[in-house]
């Protein structure tokens, strides 16, 4: 259930961002989603992929310094206060959200979260109990096979 | 002590750089069934034929068995032993590429330069498959599986990452041995990679970013002077985080340096090939153990910061 998410460190230069997403693209590669945040002198860009197999490739090609982590990805109301609920749960198991991003427009009606958590299946354990619809690579679209 | 009882015949290099190169080309020669892995093809065609050639302070040429230019497909066909000789820089994906490799048996070693190589490894394979070597040889690529070795100072060090996987280390640094690559097991491998590293982040940025050799560096005063101060944060960090260098450390450092000659580092090389260094994997955990430790690192902190100015954009 957990899928694999790529993480691209790019250093904060003009053409960095374009030159990771360029070769992506030039290699047929569609981005599932993606989030990107920045700290001093890099920024780290998140993304699932439709072949996490083929963007490695790219990426070790193109020398980029990057990283694969496992993340889960959930589908919840597009409600107020149904984020809260989810979260909720993890306050007594002392499961952490390392960071999150959201994916808007995935399904009808849905918003999509992709969490890294500290402890990625405990907070699967925690998220089935409470009914919550983890999406696998399948729900994604996505290869990770190779 | 005894044979070991693991004594590997199948493995797989990844990274055909220099580095990775040679232990290839030594391994193949000793019998070893051996796959070279490459991003870059032009690397590999020459190491199937007619060979990787070695010249320098030894001389050989030897055929790898075969070639891949993907990591993940060592997995299909698993050798015993994965050699991992490519840039630290490289490694959180090679490493994610080799998940699902890791089984009774079958062990990945850090062949490589830089201070915790070996745990970005075990972090996705697992610590008892995962064997950490400091590599104690310098070369410049002359081609595709064209290596010169500046120079060679055996042996090189190998040891487990936790004590269930200690047969193998001392399996693999026998077969090694075997092929002419002297390797020992050792039980001090922490303390060998930071007497490695100090020596690496005195001198190997220093070289990227004047552009002169080892031997130039070690005869300009003024230069020197910087090599010093490097050397002795490094002590102060290395020591504040209780690892040990030895008594005998600087002046150790003094002769390695001296006997280098002309040779310029692979820091040097990257820069002038436009590739990243692994700066931050030498210079920038010395600046990282030193803020653990409470240990300051304006040498390192400085000269990590010209290097990756100096890296392409």
């Amino acid at each position: 259930m957990k899928l694999k998410q790529l993480s691209i460190f790019l250093e904060n230069a003009p053409g960095r961002l374009y030159e990771a997403t360029h070769a992506l693209g030039e290699a047929g590669i569609n981005l599932r989603s993606l989030c990107i945040s920045d700290s001093s002198d890099f920024g780290v860009l998140r993304i699932l992929v439709s072949d996490v197999g083929k963007a490695r490739r790219v990426i070790m090609e193109k020398q980029l310094p990057a990283r694969i982590d496992d993340v889960v990805a959930v589908e919840i109301d597009d409600t107020p206060g149904s984020l809260a609920r989810i979260l909720y749960p993890f306050k007594e198991i002392r499961v952490n959200v390392e960071y999150m991003y959201a994916l808007a427009g995935a399904s009808s009606g849905k918003a999509v979260m992709v969490f890294r958590f500290n402890d990625n299946d405990k907070a699967i354990e925690v998220l089935r109990g409470n009914k919550v619809r983890i999406l696998d690579a399948e729900a994604f679209g996505m290869i990770e096979s190779k | 002590m005894g044979k070991s009882s693991y004594q590997p015949k199948r493995f797989a290099v990844v990274g055909a750089g220099p580095v990775g190169a040679i232990v290839a080309a030594f391994l193949s020669r000793g019998g070893c069934d051996v796959t070279l892995c490459d991003v870059v093809p032009s690397l590999l065609k020459p190491a199937l034929d007619p060979g990787i050639l070695i010249e320098g302070t030894e001389t050989l040429q030897a055929k790898v068995t075969r070639t891949t230019t993907r990591v993940d497909e060592l997995i299909g066909n698993p050798p015993d032993v994965v050699i991992v000789a490519v840039k630290a820089t490289a490694l959180p994906l090679i490493a994610s590429s080799l998940e699902g490799f890791a089984a009774e048996g079958r062990y990945v070693v850090s062949w490589q330069n830089g201070i915790d190589t070996e745990r970005v490894l075990a972090e996705h394979l697992g610590a008892e498959f995962v064997l950490r070597a400091v590599v104690n040889l310098g070369c410049v690529p002359v081609g595709p599986a064209h290596v010169r070795i500046a120079f060679h100072h055996r042996p090189h060090l190998i040891q487990e990452l936790d004590p269930r996987s200690m047969a193998a280390a001392a399996g693999i640094s026998e077969v090694f041995t075997a092929c002419g690559l002297d390797t020992r097991r050792t039980d001090q491998i922490q303390h060998m990679v930071w007497r490695k590293a100090v020596l690496n982040a005195c001198m190997n940025p220093i070289c990227a970013v004047t552009g002169k050799t080892m031997a130039e560096v070690i005869n300009d005063p003024i230069l020197f002077h910087l090599v010093d101060a490097l050397i002795k944060e490094g002590v102060s960090v290395a020591r504040a985080n209780e690892f040990r260098l030895g008594s005998d450390y600087y002046p150790y450092c003094i002769d390695y340096i001296r006997n280098a000659g002309h040779h310029k580092p692979s820091m040097l090389q990257d820069i002038e090939a436009g590739r990243r260094t692994e700066v931050d994997y030498i210079n920038g955990k010395v600046v990282e153990y030193g803020a653990q430790a409470g240990v300051p690192t304006p040498y390192n902190t400085m000269i990590r910061g010209l290097v990756k100015a100096l890296e392409p954009k």
